[in-house]
């Protein structure tokens, strides 16, 4: 036994808290179990419809009082004393604490072994199927080929290893059955005796099945990655398509600062050269104004002078004018010499 | 006429008596009444001096003679004339030269117009033994950087005593350059500096004074070196001054902060020339010259070519330049002002630099040199000398005047110094051409680049007025020098709509600021009258004579501005 678990190992810890798939209060009164298991019962009954059957690691016997339930001759056996001590009290007097390494008494139309033995060691394995085999023509069973994390699991084995081992005893799948809704590798194995014919018939059945599955999906993957291939094309062709609009629009944008600053730089210029026209008109218009001014001022100075010159020339006119009477007077009046010499030569010539 | 009390200093030693009868003469006869005049004797060795001076003291009371008990030299004893100056300015004087009847009221007139002025220079001639007059320099307006290049101010300087008391007077160990070590540091402080354009100083070329050969004195130019040095550390202005190639010039070299990214704008359309008899695409050289000629890395070059441009050269200038190298397209019809602008936009430079695509980088270090003035936020732009192939003078600075647009220093022999210095040294100018120029980014930004109205002519002198406008500087740089293989007898169309967008914007020039007494060239015109075609006519007076200092300005022709 040193290989295998031992009782103390499914204590309460064991089905309360760390296992069974992280459900809370592993029982009859959880109803999530109880659905679980009442419903598992109907497909058992639907399936093989048997009158007896024993469950092989039992646990609680939560399976055995859905079968019970369902009115079958249930019993259950489980190597761990918590597991039957802490069974529902409706469901105790069907099971009792005992070894699937000792032999069944009795025949059962059906032996459940669920989930059992990747907790037993090898050696202990192998008595259980030859227990089971003993007992029965037709085995629930399910082992887990996975799962390695849960500490217990000391013997877990890939589902053809069961198979082959089932085999060596005579017993064989029965193909027609799926067991998925208890777990993926569930199996219910058959005491037959087959021709090879039949055996190689029915696992090429399953076999072409299955190969025809993988062939399409194969196919399917490939025009995924084909699919995606495009897509993935389509988007790159797309973001650089799209980079290439956005560079082209950051040239464009560019081109625009430089055109606006080359704008604003002439209108600075021409502002500066506005302003600096500005500046030179007011002067020159200054300039002018007082050159204006000057040359009023020298007007009102040539008038004055003018005027002036005016009145001397008035002046002066009138003098000559009077100057001239008189000339024109003495002019008319014979000189003293003319009266003098005719005076003494006697009269005029 | 009365006014400001003047005091005249005027450090004696055994000057000829004659001589000193003539200045004090000079000084006696002003039309402006108040002033003192300090003559301070340095133990001059006859005592017929000191006794000549005791007689004017006795018959005039503002003549003053402080006899030193020690004989100190020049700087010691003008420090006393300015101890003892009861006066609101300071005229300096020499022994031995003579003032105009005018001098002091010509001062006092630009004072009372200007209460903030602490400095006040005119322009000088020379007279020799026989009284006769000539040399004279119709000086710049006020030209920080050409002081730095030469001592152009004196004579006749004039400083509020205030002023030239706060900066320490003359300082010891600058004997020879006294004078340009005080005007540096009384121009660093100054609230304003007025240049009266008259001559009002006689300089007398007598046999061992500065003005007959300042290679009398080789002390007096090492200590001007140092006298620039010192003003260039003060202000903090990263240069090494050096000796320029006369006495009395000196060169400045700056430095510039290889953190700043310099763009290279360059306008082309990719043709070819023949230059020195063999066939180049100009562009590529141009590029290739200022590549080779620059120790400067933070550097792009902007080429703004027209569609016609030849791919193979496009792909020329990628290999000579490789990743410093923009090209920007332009496709609109030829706008030198255009192109310019959007080239210039397009710059990511801190600096612009802009350059003809038909010029060759000469000097080392040109754009070092042209760039690293724009340090100084009062310069807005910079310029170069340029040269044609024939190795005359291209340009050397604008000057707009007598209603024209001129290169004044054009055709003269590329050896030359110019009238009083003017190509060896860096000087403030009009305006430069922008075959060769720099300007900050942001002030090329603010004035709004070059003005697009202009597309050929006339765009660089738009905007060498628009940065003065600003109150900005224009600084010619000599040391910068390329060749500019512009056609001397290409006859270039000037439209006078052209000439009249200038003179509309900034009136009509007259006189030049800077470059004064120009005469127009007198050459033959083109319809536009724009550039003389033929070179034989219009060249400058002052050509071929190696002596910067016996150059008169007067003898600058001016060609025409028309690129």
């Amino acid at each position: 036994m040193s290989e295998g678990t031992p009782s103390e190992d499914y204590s309460g810890t064991y089905y309360d808290d760390a296992h069974l798939g992280g459900y809370d209060n592993y029982s009859w009164d959880n109803e999530e179990w109880r659905t679980f298991f009442l419903s598992l019962a109907d497909r058992v009954v639907g399936i093989v419809n048997p009158r007896s059957v024993l469950d092989v690691g039992c646990a609680r016997g939560l399976f055995v009082q859905a079968l019970a339930a369902k009115g079958l001759q249930a019993s259950g056996i489980d190597i761990s004393e918590h597991a039957i001590a802490s069974a529902h009290v409706d469901v105790r007097d069907r099971l009792r604490v005992a070894s699937a390494t000792e032999p069944f008494e009795g025949h059962y139309d059906l032996v459940a072994c669920i989930e059992v033995l990747e907790h037993m060691g090898p050696v202990d394995a192998q008595r259980a199927i030859d227990n089971i085999a003993a007992a029965t023509d037709l085995v629930l069973f399910s082992s887990s080929p996975t799962d390695h994390d849960e500490p217990t699991h000391i013997n877990t084995r890939p589902a053809e290893q069961w198979a082959a081992w089932f085999a060596e005893r005579g017993f064989f799948r029965r193909t027609d059955v799926d067991l998925s809704f208890l777990s993926p590798w569930a199996v219910l194995f058959e005491r037959r005796e087959l021709t090879l014919h039949t055996l190689a018939h029915r696992y090429e059945q399953q076999l072409a099945a299955v190969n025809t599955e993988l062939m399409e999906k194969r196919q399917a993957l490939l025009e995924s990655h084909r699919r995606i291939s495009s897509l993935n094309q389509q988007l790159e062709s797309g973001v650089s398509k799209k980079m290439a609009e956005q560079a082209a629009q950051v040239e464009h944008w560019q081109a625009e600062v430089l055109a606006a600053r080359h704008q604003l730089l002439t209108t600075r210029d021409h502002v500066i050269g506005t302003e600096a026209q500005v500046a030179r008109l007011t002067g020159d218009e200054q300039r002018l104004r007082r050159e204006l001014a000057q040359a009023r001022k020298q007007l009102v100075n040539v008038r004055g002078r003018l005027k002036e010159t005016r009145g001397r020339v008035e002046r002066l006119t009138r003098k000559n004018r009077q100057l001239a009477a008189e000339i024109e007077a003495v002019r008319l009046r014979p000189s003293f010499a003319r009266r003098a010499a005719r005076k003494l030569l006697g009269g005029p010539r | 006429m009365r006014g400001p009390l003047f005091s005249i200093v005027t450090p004696v030693y055994e000057p000829p008596l004659d001589v000193l009868a003539d200045t004090i003469a000079s000084v006696l006869a002003q039309d402006h009444e108040d002033w003192e005049w300090i003559l301070v004797d340095d133990c001059s060795p006859s005592e017929a001096v000191r006794e000549l001076i005791r007689e004017q003291a006795s018959a005039d009371p503002r003549v003053r003679l402080l006899e030193r008990g020690t004989n100190g030299h020049i700087v010691a004893a003008s420090n006393d004339g300015i101890d003892a100056a009861r006066g609101e300015f300071i005229v300096l004087l020499d022994h031995d030269d003579l003032l105009t009847t005018d001098a002091l009221s010509a001062n006092a007139l630009q004072i009372e117009a200007h209460e903030d002025v602490d400095y006040l220079y005119s322009d000088e001639d020379k007279i020799d033994d026989e009284g006769i007059l000539y040399d004279e320099f119709a000086k710049p307006d006020w030209s920080p950087e050409r002081l730095r290049g030469q001592m152009y101010t004196s004579h006749l300087s004039v400083m509020r005593t205030e002023v030239v008391r706060r900066v320490g007077g003359f300082r010891e160990g600058y004997d020879g350059s006294q004078d340009h070590d005080l005007a540096l540091r009384v121009g660093e402080v100054a609230r304003r500096v007025i240049h009266i354009p008259r001559v009002l100083y006689h300089w007398r070329a007598v046999v061992g004074s500065a003005s007959a050969d300042i290679n009398a004195k080789p002390y007096a130019t090492i200590a001007g070196a140092n006298a620039v040095q010192d003003h260039m550390d003060r202000i903090g202005l990263a240069a090494e001054v050096g000796q320029g190639p006369v006495p009395g010039h000196y060169r400045i070299t700056r430095r510039l902060d290889p953190d700043v990214r310099v763009s290279v704008v360059i306008p082309t359309i990719g043709q070819s020339d023949l230059i020195w008899g063999s066939r180049r695409v100009m562009v590529v050289e141009a590029v290739r010259s200022l590549l080779d000629q620059t120790a400067h890395d933070n550097l792009e070059v902007v080429v703004v070519y027209d569609e016609p441009t030849p791919p193979e050269v496009l792909r020329e200038l990628e290999r000579v330049a490789g990743d410093r190298l923009v090209l920007e397209r332009f496709t609109r019809p030829f706008n030198y002002s255009e192109k310019m602008n959007v080239g210039c936009l397009r710059a990511t430079g801190d600096r612009l630099v802009f350059l003809n695509d038909d010029v060759e980088v000469i000097s080392q270090g040109w754009l070092e040199q042209l760039v690293a003035p724009l340090d100084e936020l009062d310069v807005g732009l910079t310029g170069a000398r340029l040269y044609f192939g024939d190795d005359t003078v291209q340009h050397a600075g604008h000057a707009y005047a007598q209603g024209h647009y001129l290169h004044p220093f054009r055709d003269l022999p590329r050896e030359s110094y110019g009238p009083f210095g003017a190509l060896i040294i860096n000087r403030e100018a009009s305006g430069v051409t922008a075959a060769c120029a720099a300007m900050r980014r942001d002030t090329f930004i603010e004035i709004g680049g070059f003005c697009e109205s202009l597309p050929a002519n006339f765009n660089d002198v738009d905007l060498c007025y628009k940065v003065r406008a600003q109150g900005q500087r224009i600084v010619y740089v000599a040391s910068v020098e390329l060749y500019h293989f512009e056609s001397r007898s290409r006859e270039r169309v000037v439209h006078d709509w052209e000439r009249s967008v200038v003179r509309g914007r900034w009136g009509i020039p007259l006189e030049d600021p800077y470059v004064r007494g120009l005469r127009r060239a007198p050459a033959g015109r083109g319809a536009g009258a724009g550039k003389g075609p033929d070179k034989g006519s219009g060249k400058g007076a002052g050509k071929g004579s190696g002596k910067a200092t016996r150059k008169g300005a007067a003898g600058a022709a001016g060609r025409a501005v028309s690129s």
